[in-house]
């Protein structure tokens, strides 16, 4: 009994013995293959907004010709909370093995790290590409007694902090562009915060707001019903050719809410030329351009290094505005 | 019009389109049922499926998920006290005790009626006045939702008529605890305790499938019950409902179907609020309000019918403005768009045989989720015949896995256990999880209006005006304060009438 | 429990968050501390209340049933040691062998075979369960870990 207790024993050992030398030879093999075998295994795309958002959407139309160029398919994980913190800084601190990918905005994680402690900077990512550049608007009700943005300033400089303008959320897009236009302007308003576009646009509808700061794809879908008076875009936009820009009203408001791809830092080189390969292709796919038209995504491709240094520059920029008007140290 | 309602009725019989209508509705009940599945999720898991379907059969699709989602929810409210959706808190008040006398059949079979009534209801307002409703939700600014809000917590002085001082430290409690993470007028983190994962607030789901399902468990095991609830079928369950609803509950579903709509459309409040404010308003009215929460069906049709009914409401401004009136309304008109279908007032007239079309099939829907919920409450009640042992370490592994796929996060998991201990131990020493439940719920709401409203009052320069002038505020305003003293001068008057009649029950 | 000493325990159950939280937010923005702080006071007043009320008031038993609390200390502890092992070992396996081993656990018909056979099957049939419905119809990510 006791001799063949001792031989299990043995035994075990032995098999644990094995297994341990397969386990470690496969691994070995892994590291040394990995870059010309990638992806081996599906990738986790994480997003840091809820499912059916539209960073979603965005990244579900992608996922569909990344499919029929990649073997391996994504695997979406929702990582939501904090205005994209949560999702934005789990991507940072995820393995840099090439298998977590994830969607961040602009100017989102900018602001986030100067203005609310975030446990992420602008540093720990790889930028793979920009799919989406959605401009901000300034937008009055139909029936507003603001017939120009003209109108909207001369009447905030005579009444500092009376005029309600609804923003959503803080440290976002339309934050921002609120707080470049006032300085450019110079003025001071009262900024309402709201949690989304839906009930933003309710309430400039309902008249509780004068006037809003929105992204233009959400104000398109209420167009007759609310007047654009100026957009943050370089140049005017295609379905709005009336409305002119901030530019042009010589104001230098270009705040605008980008998407994109990253990895993170220390991601194979080779793993990060394939994958800004692939969403290069995929983004350049007449296909995909089509149903990114239709799904109502305001579509512009940038390159990695591009998107990388239009993050860096849009961080100097919010950290000079930011300490100018008392919101970062 | 009517040729409209015609063409989508022949539509949506269409055998493609059938099938993916009961296709839609049972894995929406089933998704519904499931505590930390909510029909926002089961409607967006769906939203690129339907890319590979023309637009009417894919919001078809949609429609029924939604609709089965939240009756779903029901379910799992009645048969282990634990709301599959947020929006079946209400329906737990009821539906749980009558589980416990052995009544499950009942209640199960009323919530599928109730639903399939409110979101009838809810429908044929969609269909016949979308677009004045539509301006209606233009009417609540931030004020009015902030005594709204208010006016659902009242709710709490009702519901703890006996003990009422516990009963509004557990609301408060629930309130504190969604002030968690980051504030809406300046985006700063507060009361992380140092921890940043904090920063994203304390998730509803986690919390409520906490206090309602991980509670319920330890008070299992620890009762040494062999079984949830006892569980006699008996045959006559459909026929006595129906008879039932059909003498004595008319008025209290037409009511509850009504709140529910106007909840609905109102963007930023759904289900939950709709169907806590018809709960609490039909007890107000009822004859004998102490009944309530003892099982009484009432209670359970007031909350279902009341959370179905949002669905018609939440559509309306979604079609007709490009505004939705709840989140699940924002991921369908996701997917309208993707088909290239602009929402505004035009969409009857441009794609008028598509917006019919959708709404005539949510008719159908509504009546066959009354057939498709009878056959499978047959199976959902057998639960109650598996020991509890088995069911106990069940539902914990659901409520991890429910918890979990919220955030995708191990700290709503972790969380979900903590409020399960608050929920059990402070049920002990008198709070009550349904108060703390909707305190979770209503207040990040709350403060969100409040916030606007005070910003609002800053712009204006006056407080007094932005808060007590509007008109919908003054009308909430007297709702709330009658809802609050009601019950204490009901039960005075009671007592002196009790006194001149020499102590006889009057 | 003695209705006082329930007053007593509801009492401090408020204020100790009321001063924690105050504690936590003294430092913060008046606009993002408002409504916090309304709730705060409110939780002070009612808790001072209730525990007068625990000195002052009757007292008596509550009507509360009898609980085994070393079998929900069992359940508790179990549930940890699932939750850590669910981080180490991977979700579907920590989840089968929690189910399996703490029905056989709490089963009402003594620690055989036979019983634990029952356990086996229900732990397995609602792990497959699980796993159909939420990786595969749903696609709903799991808890990840080592293993499956």
């Amino acid at each position: 009994m006791k001799c063949s207790k001792k031989w299990l024993v043995y035994l075990i050992a032995v098999l644990t013995l094995a297994m341990l030398i397969v386990v470690a030879g496969c691994g070995g093999k892994k590291d040394s293959d990995k870059a010309m075998k990638y992806p081996t295994k599906p990738i986790n795309m994480v997003m840091a907004f809820t499912a059916g958002g539209s960073s979603d959407v965005q990244a579900r139309i992608m996922q569909k010709y990344w499919d029929k160029l990649v073997p391996q398919p994504w695997v979406f994980q929702y990582k939501t909370g904090a205005g994209g913190a949560i999702g934005f800084s789990e991507i940072a601190k995820a393995k840099p093995d090439g298998y977590t990918i994830g969607g961040v905005n602009v100017p989102h994680i900018v602001l986030q790290p100067i203005g609310q402690n975030a446990q992420f900077s602008i540093d720990d990512y790889i930028y793979i590409c920009q799919v989406v550049n959605d401009p901000q608007a300034l937008v009055v009700n139909k029936n507003s007694r603001f017939k120009s943005a003209k109108e909207v300033i001369e009447f905030a400089k005579a009444n500092p902090g009376k005029l309600k303008v609804g923003i959503v959320g803080t440290y976002s897009g339309s934050h921002m562009a609120l707080l470049e236009w006032e300085d450019q302007a110079g003025i001071k308003t009262a900024q309402i915060v709201y949690k989304g576009a839906a009930d933003q646009n309710a309430a400039l509808l309902g008249g509780e707001l004068d006037v809003m700061m929105g992204n233009v794809n959400d104000v398109m879908r209420s167009l007759d019903m609310m007047t654009v008076l100026a957009v943050t875009s370089k140049e005017r936009i295609k379905f709005l050719p009336e409305t002119p820009t901030f530019k042009e009203l010589g104001m230098n408001v270009f705040s605008d809410i980008r998407r994109g791809f990253v990895v993170q830092k220390g991601t194979d080189p080779q793993i990060v030329k394939f994958l800004r390969d692939t969403f290069k292709k995929i983004a350049e796919d007449p296909e995909y351009i089509k149903d990114m038209e239709k799904a109502g995504q305001p579509t512009e491709y940038l390159s990695g290094e591009d998107f990388e240094k239009y993050v860096k520059e849009n961080n100097a920029n919010a950290q000079t505005l930011l300490k100018k008007v008392g919101l970062a140290k | 019009m009517w040729e409209h309602i015609l063409a989508g009725f022949l539509e949506t019989m269409q055998p493609f389109n059938l099938f993916l209508a009961i296709a839609g509705l049972v894995g929406g009940i089933v998704i519904g049922a499931l505590p930390g599945l909510t029909a926002t999720m089961g409607v967006a898991l769906m939203v690129p499926v339907t890319f590979a379907m023309d637009a009417t059969s894919g919001l078809i699709m949609l429609g029924a998920i939604y609709s089965g989602a939240i009756y779903g929810g029901s379910n799992s409210a009645i048969l282990i006290n634990t709301p599959g959706t947020p929006s079946s808190v209400a329906t737990t008040f009821d539906g749980w005790p009558m589980c416990k006398k052995g009544k499950a059949d009942e209640a199960l079979i009323g919530s599928l009626t109730a639903s399939c009534i409110g979101g009838f209801i809810g429908t044929l307002f969609l269909l016949f006045v979308a677009a004045p409703m539509a301006k209606l939700a233009l009417k609540f600014g931030a004020p009015e939702f902030f005594w709204l809000c208010i006016f659902g917590l009242s709710t709490i002085a009702a519901m703890s008529v006996n003990n009422v001082a516990k009963g509004l430290v557990s609301g408060a409690l629930g309130l504190l605890v969604s002030t968690i993470g980051l504030d809406l007028a300046l985006g700063v983190p507060r009361f992380t305790f140092g921890y940043y994962p904090l920063v994203g607030g304390i998730e509803v789901i986690p919390a409520m499938i906490g206090l309602f399902s991980f509670s319920q468990v330890i008070y299992l095991v620890a009762s040494k019950q062999k079984f949830i609830a006892d569980y006699n079928p008996s045959p006559g369950a459909l026929s006595r409902v129906l008879r039932k609803f059909w003498t004595s509950c008319k008025v209290n579903l037409l009511r509850s179907s009504l709140i529910g709509t106007v909840v609905g459309i109102l963007p930023g409040a759904g289900g939950e609020i709709a169907s806590i404010i018809s709960y609490n308003e039909t007890k107000r009215w009822d004859k004998d309000p102490s009944r309530f929460g003892t099982g009484v069906i009432e209670g359970v049709a007031a909350s279902e019918s009341a959370n179905n009914a949002v669905i018609g409401g939440a559509l309306a401004p979604m079609l007709t403005l490009g505004i939705p009136g709840s989140a699940v309304a924002a991921v369908i008109m996701g997917g309208l768009l993707a088909h290239g279908i602009q929402p505004g007032f035009k969409i009857f007239e441009s794609s008028g045989n598509l917006a019919y079309t959708f709404i005539v099939s949510l008719l159908v829907v509504n009546v066959l989720m009354f057939f498709i919920g009878l056959f499978l409450i047959k199976g959902t009640a057998r639960v109650l015949n598996v020991p509890a042992a088995y069911i106990g370490v069940g539902i914990v592994a659901l409520s991890v896995i429910g918890s979990y796929a919220i955030r995708n996060s191990m700290l709503d998991v972790a969380i979900m256990v903590i409020f399960g201990l608050i929920g059990h131990f402070g049920g002990r020493i008198g709070l009550d999880t349904g108060t703390m439940a909707l305190g979770i719920i209503l207040g990040p709401i709350i403060e969100e209006n409040l916030s606007k409203s005070m910003s609002i009052a800053g712009a204006e320069g006056s407080v007094f005006s932005v808060f007590f002038t509007h008109p919908i505020s003054l009308v909430l305003i007297i709702f709330t304060v009658f809802s609050v003293s009601a019950p204490a001068l009901i039960a005075k008057w009671r007592l002196k009438s009790n006194a001149q009649g020499g102590g006889q029950n009057g | 429990m003695d209705k006082r000493m329930s007053d007593r325990l509801a009492g401090l159950f408020a204020i100790v968050p009321a001063i924690v939280f105050y504690w936590q937010g003294r430092q913060l923005a008046a606009e993002s501390v408002l409504f916090p702080m309304v709730l705060e006071a409110f939780l002070l007043i009612m808790g001072l209340y209730l525990l007068g009320r625990s000195f002052t008031g009757a007292g008596g038993k509550t009507d509360d049933e009898h609980l085994t609390y070393s079998r929900a200390w069992v359940m508790i502890g179990a549930t940890a040691v699932y939750l850590i092992g669910m981080d180490l070992i991977g979700f579907y396996v920590s989840t089968s062998i929690f189910l399996i081993a703490v029905s056989w656990f709490f089963n009402d018909h003594g620690y055989t075979l036979r019983s634990f056979g029952m356990s086996a099957l229900f732990g397995v049939v609602m792990t497959v369960a699980i796993y159909a419905t939420f990786s595969l119809f749903l696609q709903v990510p799991t808890p990840e870990g080592l293993l499956f």
